[in-house]
């Protein structure tokens, strides 16, 4: 007997010990005033809003926020959101807005996070106190059915940094049209001088929307309108031949880019920029404070993306940034609220702005950031992505997948497929989706 | 057949054998067979979304609609999997050859060899994606002296051949220590006889060693071809399955858990991969199998 | 005399060969390693205009700075964790199923035996498994990543364990039956010390692939505290922007304990290949 009961007392020990440490695991306590927070990592905003979650618990005896980050946005982060929404493991959930939702919806059709925004898996925020402080036609991003389903946090900026220092040892002034700015790095290239970085390792291709998103809002928009729609509706086709100008004009672009820039990781962009590896940095204002960081002496300035020759459709691109939602099956749906209600307030708000150098979305308030400085007069105006780029369903049909779309741009540049035949590409996987 | 355990005895062997069975059936054999029967549904993951079953829409999808995603992707497989068994086996040979004369320090580089055994994928990822940085790392440095340069896993050309590169640096060491311990098994007498004949080394090697180390191709040979068409963690490090490194087990994680919601197509790229993994590895075995019998 | 000659160059060609292959080899797998330190070594600034050269001035704070900033010794914690219990719980209890059927003790144990001869073919079910641990409420915790880590080390060990237990003698069984040895405690204490060195190769083995997965946390678990090193050194990666000496710390601080334990156990991972390549 007693023997027999050692080796059930070991296993019975492993097994309790085992037990015991999911207890002191600290994720997903029952308590009703607990938070659980998680966005990709941007490293200001991840910083700053550590610093709101001590605030908010400061603010709130009681409280607790569990803040948990992933790699990038379309690797690790996008697995952690889909385990998010189907394990209830977070109760605000950093996302990219849904946007405008095609006028004929199934699951083809829809990126992910459309397709929990059309079944219910977020909670309507409407009639939250904080919405009315809010710019409508940014909160617009995140609506569907008349119900605002995401605090749009603000928007960063696409367009050319670029480092006076350089620009003044050339006598260069910031270009106004496309023909400029080619002549521009033609000038920067003669010098051994590389005009553009623009690091595609480890996002992929994806990086190449620094130049494709502006090209299609200055050649593309102004002929079509809101190309979303224009899409969905099949007043444009990918075949337009504005479109293949776009693609065009993106391979002369990409001639500067510095070399084996498929190959440079996604981090090293602001660092090389800032220490004076290319004369511009093509990229979203996201990731100014990390260029100051890596070069506090750094003098740089702004222009948008010249992609037309007529300078006033050269505008400023607006991306929607992080839209913090909040989970239909969140056991802590109150305090998830709340902590919205508090990150909305005008303090809070502002120090989140001046941190991370995002442009606003809540119509009152004065900031000082890297970003206003840099962008100036162009600080929180622009152009939406939203009426530029459909949201591509993540499912669905191959070239319209996100990364295959991106993919082929690329080889497009590298010259595997003409701009006409990927124009053909794009239309084919679309017209399969819209069945 | 009877047993010398009754009673109380027989009672603890059964318990005993319950949490092994329990495990392999839940995480064994269920998931195996879930896997089929979730490539015949639209599952997306979506809570209150019902699974539906679809019958062959998947297969469709990935078949013809996506044709150009899967046969990349099954090229790059079959060229990542030829490429890794057929050169790691063939340095490894190599290497275990040299291995078997008493040169000094040789346990030493042996160790070397063998070490990356142990680190793991997201050591071994970072430290060469480090090595290959196209501005300034060590192969760059390297490659400008001859006036190169290269996007190295960025590379449309490049970035394949560096992932088999660095699979087999990682597994060398075992294949090697596999066939050094095939070779030590071969009897002395056999080469004095072959010396004597006056035999060389190529041809010793060929008509003996070869032959006699029939059992630990056969191993090698199978764990590097079923291991390398299956692997893909090694490569969701280096290159996350761009530039034509899109193996299908790299296609059905991206698929299943990188934005897309679509659960039921990468069960039906996991079936494909399964498929011809099974091809593989049962033509592989009776090949092998066959080809030991012949010289044993 | 002709012999001797061409012994002699044989010789000499062999040792060339060698020496090629040491340096190669010295090349590529020291050479990954002693340039992961020196970029370690080295401040932002050199690294971004001179990488490929020797640190100066040596800056060992990354080493602190990648401690604290990627929180490793919550990961270090954790890796130990998930790797002593997974590999632990999952070899006592292919033990326990190995015996049995080695011994044909029980009914049906060559459908068990062919079961599990049959699983190795059969394909590893990622996605059915992410909907299992959800449903079973595995996911997203410690004792649950150690359950869904039992399958690897069941399996190896059952095949392991069943061809050990063959070379040892029936009457053991027998007679320990007769002086009343109880069947728990029979396993317990004279089995499993007999199969001690199978149990430590297997174990090794187990252990090293447990502690190296890399999607095992990337599907299984969400939480940065539950991260062991692979996912948390992943994330850190993911997460520093520009920064390569920092990065390069921290995967030096991964990789040193690594190398440590495999001058240490190298001598069962080499029986462990060698005992793999005999058997079949």
């Amino acid at each position: 007997m007693k023997k027999n009961t050692k080796i059930t007392g070991a296993i019975a020990v492993a097994l309790t010990m085992a037990t015991g440490l999911t207890i002191t695991a600290p994720a997903l306590a029952s308590s009703q005033n607990v938070v659980n927070l998680i966005t990709w990592v941007n490293p200001p905003a991840v910083a700053v809003l550590k610093k709101i979650n001590t605030e908010f618990e400061k603010a709130n005896p009681g409280y607790t926020v569990n803040y948990q980050t992933t790699a990038d946005v379309t690797g690790g982060y996008a697995t952690m959101q889909q385990t998010a929404v189907q394990g209830g493991s977070a109760d605000i959930m950093g996302t990219f807005p849904i946007q405008p939702l095609p006028t004929t919806t199934n699951q083809n059709s829809l990126s992910p996070t459309q397709l929990w925004a059309v079944n219910n898996v977020f909670t309507p925020l409407n009639g939250q106190p904080w919405i009315k402080d809010f710019n409508s036609s940014v909160l617009a991003n995140d609506q569907y059915k008349g119900k605002y389903y995401g605090l749009v946090s603000g928007v960063y900026q696409d367009g050319v940094f670029y480092n006076k220092a350089i620009f003044a040892k050339y006598h260069l002034t910031p270009p106004k049209t496309f023909n400029q700015f080619m002549q521009i790095a033609k000038v920067l290239s003669s010098h051994h001088v590389v005009p553009f970085f623009d690091g595609l390792q480890n996002v992929g291709p994806l990086y190449l929307q620094f130049i494709t998103y502006p090209l299609m809002q200055e050649v593309w928009l102004p002929k079509v309108g809101n190309i979303n729609t224009a899409l969905w509706t099949g007043k444009t086709k990918w075949t337009d031949p504005a479109f293949i100008t776009v693609m065009q004009r993106e391979k002369e672009v990409m001639k500067y880019l510095e070399p084996n820039f498929t190959g440079v990781p996604w981090q090293q962009m602001p660092g090389a920029f800032a220490n004076g590896k290319a004369a511009m940095l093509l990229d979203g204002s996201w990731d100014l404070p990390s260029v100051v960081q890596a070069n506090p002496h750094i003098n740089m300035g702004y222009f948008p993306f010249p992609g037309s020759n007529n300078p006033k459709l050269n505008q400023s691109l607006l991306q929607p940034d992080l839209t913090f939602v909040v989970l239909n099956n969140s056991p802590h749906k109150a305090a998830a609220l709340k902590w919205l209600n508090f990150f909305a307030s005008p303090k809070i708000y502002a120090q989140y702005v001046n941190a991370t150098g995002i442009s606003p979305s809540r119509n009152v308030g004065t900031y000082n950031s890297v970003s206003s400085r840099t962008l100036g007069s162009w600080f929180g105006k622009g152009v939406s992505l939203a009426t530029i780029f459909p949201a591509l369903p993540g499912s669905g049909s191959y070239y319209v997948q996100p990364k295959n779309w991106w993919q082929l741009q690329l080889e497009m540049y590298q010259g595997k497929y003409t701009p006409q035949q990927v124009a053909q590409m794009y239309q084919n996987a679309w017209n399969q989706i819209q069945k | 057949m009877s047993s010398i355990y009754r009673g109380r005895d027989r009672i603890q062997m059964r318990i005993g054998m319950a949490p092994g069975l329990l495990v392999y059936f839940l995480f064994g054999i269920v998931p195996s067979v879930a896997t089929a029967v979730i490539s015949l549904t639209n599952y997306s993951g979506i809570p209150g979304i019902p699974a539906q079953f679809i019958g062959l829409t998947n297969y469709v999808q990935a078949f013809i609609l996506d044709s150009a995603g899967l046969t990349g992707s099954i090229r790059d497989t079959l060229v990542f999997a030829v490429s890794v068994t057929v050169f790691q086996n063939l340095f490894a040979l190599g290497l275990a050859h040299l291995f078997t004369k008493k040169y000094p320090g040789r346990a030493v580089f042996r160790s070397l060899v063998f070490m990356p055994a142990s680190l793991g994928v997201t050591v071994i990822g970072l430290t060469w994606a480090l090595i290959f940085n196209p501005s300034g790392g060590p192969a760059a440095n390297f490659l400008s002296l001859w006036g190169g340069n290269s996007a190295f896993f960025g590379s449309n050309s490049l970035a394949m051949p560096l992932v088999i590169f660095v699979q087999i640096w990682a597994n060398l060491g075992f294949t090697t220590i596999v066939y050094l311990a095939g070779m030590n098994t071969v009897p002395e007498e056999l080469y004095e006889a072959a010396k004597l004949d006056g035999a060389n080394g190529w041809r010793i090697f060929r008509n003996i060693t070869f032959p006699m180390i029939a059992p630990s191709t056969t191993v090698n040979v199978l764990l590097a071809a079923v291991g390398s068409l299956n692997t893909y963690d090694l490569i969701y490090v280096l290159t996350d399955g761009l530039y034509h490194t899109n193996t299908l087990g790299m296609y059905m994680f991206n698929t299943a858990f990188q934005g897309s919601s679509n659960l039921g197509l990468a069960a039906a790229i996991n079936m494909v991969e399964f498929a011809i993994t099974l091809i593989v590895a049962l033509v592989l075995q009776k090949v092998l199998r066959k080809r030991e019998e012949v010289l044993g | 005399m002709k012999s001797a000659s061409t012994m002699f160059l044989n010789r000499k060609r062999h040792w060339v060969a060698f020496i090629v292959a040491a340096v190669v080899a010295l090349l590529l797998y020291l050479g990954p390693l002693t340039y992961l330190l020196s970029v370690a070594l080295q401040t932002p600034a050199q690294f971004l205009n001179n990488p490929v050269s020797f640190p100066h001035p040596i800056r060992l704070f990354n080493f602190v700075d990648a401690w604290n900033q990627a929180t490793m010794g919550t990961y270090f914690f954790n890796s130990i964790i998930y790797t002593f219990f997974s590999t632990a719980i999952s070899l006592l209890f292919a033990a326990l199923l190995a015996f049995p059927v080695s011994r044909r003790y029980i009914r049906g144990s060559q459908i068990i035996y062919t079961l599990f001869l049959a699983g190795m073919f059969l394909p590893v079910g990622l996605v059915p498994l992410f909907i299992e641990s959800r449903l079973l409420d595995l996911y997203n915790n410690r004792l649950g990543y150690i359950i869904l880590h039992l399958q690897y080390g069941l399996t190896f060990g059952f095949f392991i364990f069943v061809g050990y237990f063959r070379t040892i003698p029936v009457e053991l069984d027998e007679s320990a039956a007769i002086d009343g040895c109880g069947y728990f405690h029979y396993i317990w204490r004279i089995l499993i010390p007999l199969i001690r060195p199978a149990l430590a190769t297997v174990g090794i083995y187990v252990a090293i692939n447990v502690w190296n997965d890399l999607i095992g946390p990337v599907v299984f678990l969400a939480s940065n505290s539950l991260y062991p090193l692979t996912r948390g050194l992943y994330t850190f990666y993911g997460s520093n922007q520009s920064d390569w000496t920092l990065l390069a710390a921290g995967v030096f601080i991964v990789a040193a304990p690594l190398i440590i334990a495999f001058v240490f156990l190298q001598r069962y991972l080499i029986a462990g290949a060698v005992a793999g390549s005999l058997k079949s």
